[in-house]
């Protein structure tokens, strides 16, 4: 039966409905005439055709569809979520992942409800069903507060299959992401949870049992902050099943995968402790970075297993960047791929996360308006957040400018290196991404090969004037290379109280004079690029109330409007006035030095930064374009 | 609204509604569909609304497909006391259809004529009447209705004593 042929039986179907019975015969006789078949067809046709009903709905063949789509729900419904498996009663479904579905449960004539894990019934071999219940014996056994507590393991029926089971005290806490998302903890308080996670996984080890399988969705965090490790030792009973038996829930696997020490990626026989260890920092790892050490998202299975046994961890250096050294050798070492130069135990390694919360790790960021997802607490000097508010948009393109060719005017350009820190500054300098003008400063490779830049004397200075030295005696130009190094190498503190210093200086030897307009501008914009807007406008209003000696108003002061426009920007109420600033103050700046005078280019930078801010695209590109470098 | 996002919808919906809000109340496909619509979609435009009911039919019957396949054997008969007849069940119960035999048919039908097909799945897994397949398929309500005649025809014919 081919489409063509199947078009004039029904044609001549449709044409046999119309026809009274009695005629039908005939009828046939003469359509279809000599096709046997086609008659015998049409014949069958019209009489399955007299069974129907006068209904639709009622008819034999939609009711008897209807009810075996329904069966097929229900067969689907009770795989899924069975009425009872075994003692237990069903009530909910808690998880589900490619070895099994955890469900919430109460057993007959029990009180509470249960968290209960079964198996797939059939998945793997008996082997690893004899294994999952020597697992669950071990784990009945250990009783720590950060450890749930097993009550129960069997085997129930289940959709036809043996599946074994596991019943589990039913704690009530959120995944180790999911807390330190919503709850947005400072590190002090992560790091304590690590700790007491880590403290758990050692007294298992204790009795024996390597967890195999720490991952965020494995530690719980109950509402009183204790972390509960959950899941343990299954991942040890699933060991034995072959990789690529595993559906492609790919995504799950890859959870597991960025956890995983490298020699079990391997499958190396060396799996113990020290692969505990391992995923303890990956977590802790996470817990401060916002990601695992080896992150795998978006990866194919074989290019994630690649990584994570042959990748090095990207961001330990911005990890102790951010909470200082101490902490950053913790985590490195409890990473290594080599197990025995990690942590011995998950004891030690809590040991150390305990002397590093004794030894007073900074509980509170250090600007508190930078506080993010993963607070900066930070040890010297502030490292910037990654996560600046939107409002600083305008800062982060004074940063920009001052970063770059920020010599006031008149001092010399010295040849050799300190000209290299500068210009090496934008190249590799702060970059103003998005929209939003997240601000990312040099990374720890940058800054040091900027510092390496600088000469041994310079160097020295610098050190010095982290002391806050005196000033006197160093030249202007000198003072302003220290300056921007320090800025370059990230020690803001040191910069901005270098500056304040030299506006100090300013003061004392002769107020109100262009000299003291010009440092309050300088350290104006330093203050505004670190986020202290409110001092910075202070210094950019009084640079510009200042009385110049004589003649028009002087460049430094066109640039303090600028300036003060920018610390102005973040006020919804005064945003005209900020955006008048700024446009007038770059126009203005353009006609009395010229479009390329770095501080006409600091001004522009500002007004690309505002005008992208204001949504105004493209006028916004058509100032970019008029920018000389990055 | 690409088949695969309807698929998972419906599948994620079918985990949750089987809580068992109701025990006992064996649950239409089709109201599995349509309830569907409704979480996905506020205030459906009829045209969106008819769309998404005939692409989610295909991905209802995919998924019992599916999954009375990976269970094996057909399911024959099956156990009276899990189904809840409801009204629209005749009372006795006959020697019962096989989805796979249904939707082995229907995949012939298929190749024979697309239309009937469709109009078929739409009726069975996404419980749309007549009327209403004809407003999906931008197809008159009389061509419908004799579309539907003839598959009916044909299937009960190639299904045989499964059908009453």
């Amino acid at each position: 039966m081919d489409h063509e042929r199947f078009q004039r039986v029904a044609e001549l179907f449709e044409q046999g409905c119309r026809m009274p019975p009695e005629r039908r015969e005939a009828w046939l006789r003469q359509s279809a005439g000599d096709d046997e078949s086609l008659c015998a067809e049409l014949r069958q046709l019209l009489a399955a055709d007299a069974r129907r009903a006068a209904e639709p709905d009622d008819d034999p063949l939609a009711r008897a569809a209807r009810r075996v789509t329904a069966e097929a729900l229900d067969a689907l419904a009770e795989e899924t979520l069975p009425r009872r498996l075994g003692r237990f009663a069903i009530e909910a479904v808690l998880g589900a992942g490619t070895s099994g579905v955890v469900f919430r449960a109460r057993g007959d004539g029990e009180s509470v409800d249960v968290a209960l894990k079964v198996l797939h019934g059939g998945a793997g071999s008996a082997r690893a069903h004899q294994r999952f219940r020597n697992e669950a014996h071990i784990l009945a056994r250990l009783r720590h507060a950060g450890i749930v507590r097993v009550t129960d393991s069997g085997v129930v029926a289940w959709a036809g299959r043996q599946a074994p089971y596991l019943a589990m005290e039913l704690v009530e806490g959120e995944r180790l992401d999911a807390w330190a998302r919503d709850h947005r903890p400072p590190p002090a308080a992560r790091l304590a949870v690590l700790r007491d996670v880590a403290r758990a996984v050692d007294h298992a080890h204790g009795h024996g049992v390597v967890h195999r399988d720490l991952k965020p969705a494995n530690v719980l965090v109950r509402p009183d902050g204790s972390p509960c490790v959950v899941d343990f030792g299954i991942a040890h009973a699933l060991a034995a099943l072959d990789l690529t038996t595993l559906e492609t829930a790919s995504g799950q696997l890859l959870g597991t995968l960025a956890y995983m020490s490298p020699e079990q990626v391997s499958g190396e026989r060396n799996v113990g402790p020290a692969s505990d260890v391992y995923a303890l920092a990956a977590l802790l790892h996470e817990l401060l970075m916002g990601a695992p050490p080896l992150d795998v998202r978006g990866l194919t299975l074989p290019a994630a297993a690649r990584r994570v046994s042959e990748g090095v961890p990207p961001q330990l250096q911005a990890l102790r960047d951010a909470h200082g050294l101490a902490l950053g050798s913790v985590v490195e070492r409890a990473l290594r791929r080599d197990p025995s130069e990690r942590h011995a135990t998950a004891g030690a390694f809590a040991d150390e996360l305990q002397r590093l919360l004794d030894g007073g790790l900074s509980v509170e960021p250090v600007h508190p308006r930078s506080v993010g997802a993963h607070a900066v607490a930070a040890r010297r000097g502030p490292a910037l957040s990654r996560h600046l508010p939107a409002a600083t948009a305008l800062a982060a393109a004074a940063l920009i400018a001052w970063a770059w060719s920020a010599r006031p005017p008149g001092t010399a350009h010295t040849a050799g290196v300190p000209e290299r820190v500068a210009d090496r500054a934008p190249a590799s300098g702060f970059r103003v991404a998005g929209a939003h003008s997240v601000l990312t400063p040099h990374d720890g490779g940058q800054r040091q090969r900027l510092v390496q830049a600088a000469t041994p004397g310079q160097l020295s200075r610098i050190a010095e004037l982290r002391r806050l030295d005196e000033v006197g005696g160093l030249s202007a130009a000198t003072i302003a290379e220290l300056s921007e190094n320090l800025v370059a190498t990230g020690d803001w503190d040191a910069a901005i109280a270098l500056e304040r210093r030299m506006l100090a200086n300013a003061v004392a030897r002769e107020a109100g004079s262009a000299v003291e307009v010009k440092q309050s501008t300088r350290l104006g914009w330093l203050l505004l690029a670190s986020g202290r807007e409110a001092e910075a406008e202070a210094l950019f209003a009084r640079a510009r109330a200042l009385q110049p000696p004589a003649g028009p108003v002087s460049p430094a002061q066109l640039e303090a409007r600028v300036g003060q426009g920018c610390c102005l920007s973040h006020d919804a109420s005064r945003r005209a006035e900020s955006e008048r600033l700024i446009l007038d103050g770059e126009r203005a700046l353009e006609a009395a030095l010229g479009a390329d005078d770095a501080r006409t280019q600091r001004a522009l930078r500002c007004v690309v930064a505002l005008l992208e801010q204001l949504g105004r695209q493209d006028e916004a590109d058509r100032q970019r374009a008029r920018l000389v470098g990055p | 609204m690409p088949i695969d996002d309807v698929y998972e919808d419906l599948r994620r919906l079918a985990e949750a509604y089987f809580r068992r809000q109701d025990p006992g109340h064996t649950l239409q496909p089709t109201a599995l569909v349509h309830e569907a619509w409704l979480r996905l979609a506020q205030g459906p435009a009829i045209a969106d609304r008819e769309h998404f009911l005939a692409v989610a039919a295909t991905a209802m019957r995919q998924i019992l497909v599916d999954h009375a396949r990976r269970r094996g054997a057909a399911k024959r008969g099956g156990d009276a006391s899990r189904i809840t007849l409801d009204d629209a069940v005749s009372p006795a119960p006959a020697p019962a259809l096989d989805l796979l035999d249904l939707d082995a048919a229907l995949t012939m039908l298929a190749r024979l004529d697309p239309r009937k097909a469709r109009v078929v799945e739409l009726r069975f897994f996404a419980g749309l009447t007549l009327a209403e397949v004809a407003a999906v398929l931008h197809v008159s309500a009389v061509t419908i209705g004799t579309d539907w005649r003839m598959a009916r025809a044909w299937l009960s014919r190639e299904l045989g004593s499964a059908v009453a």
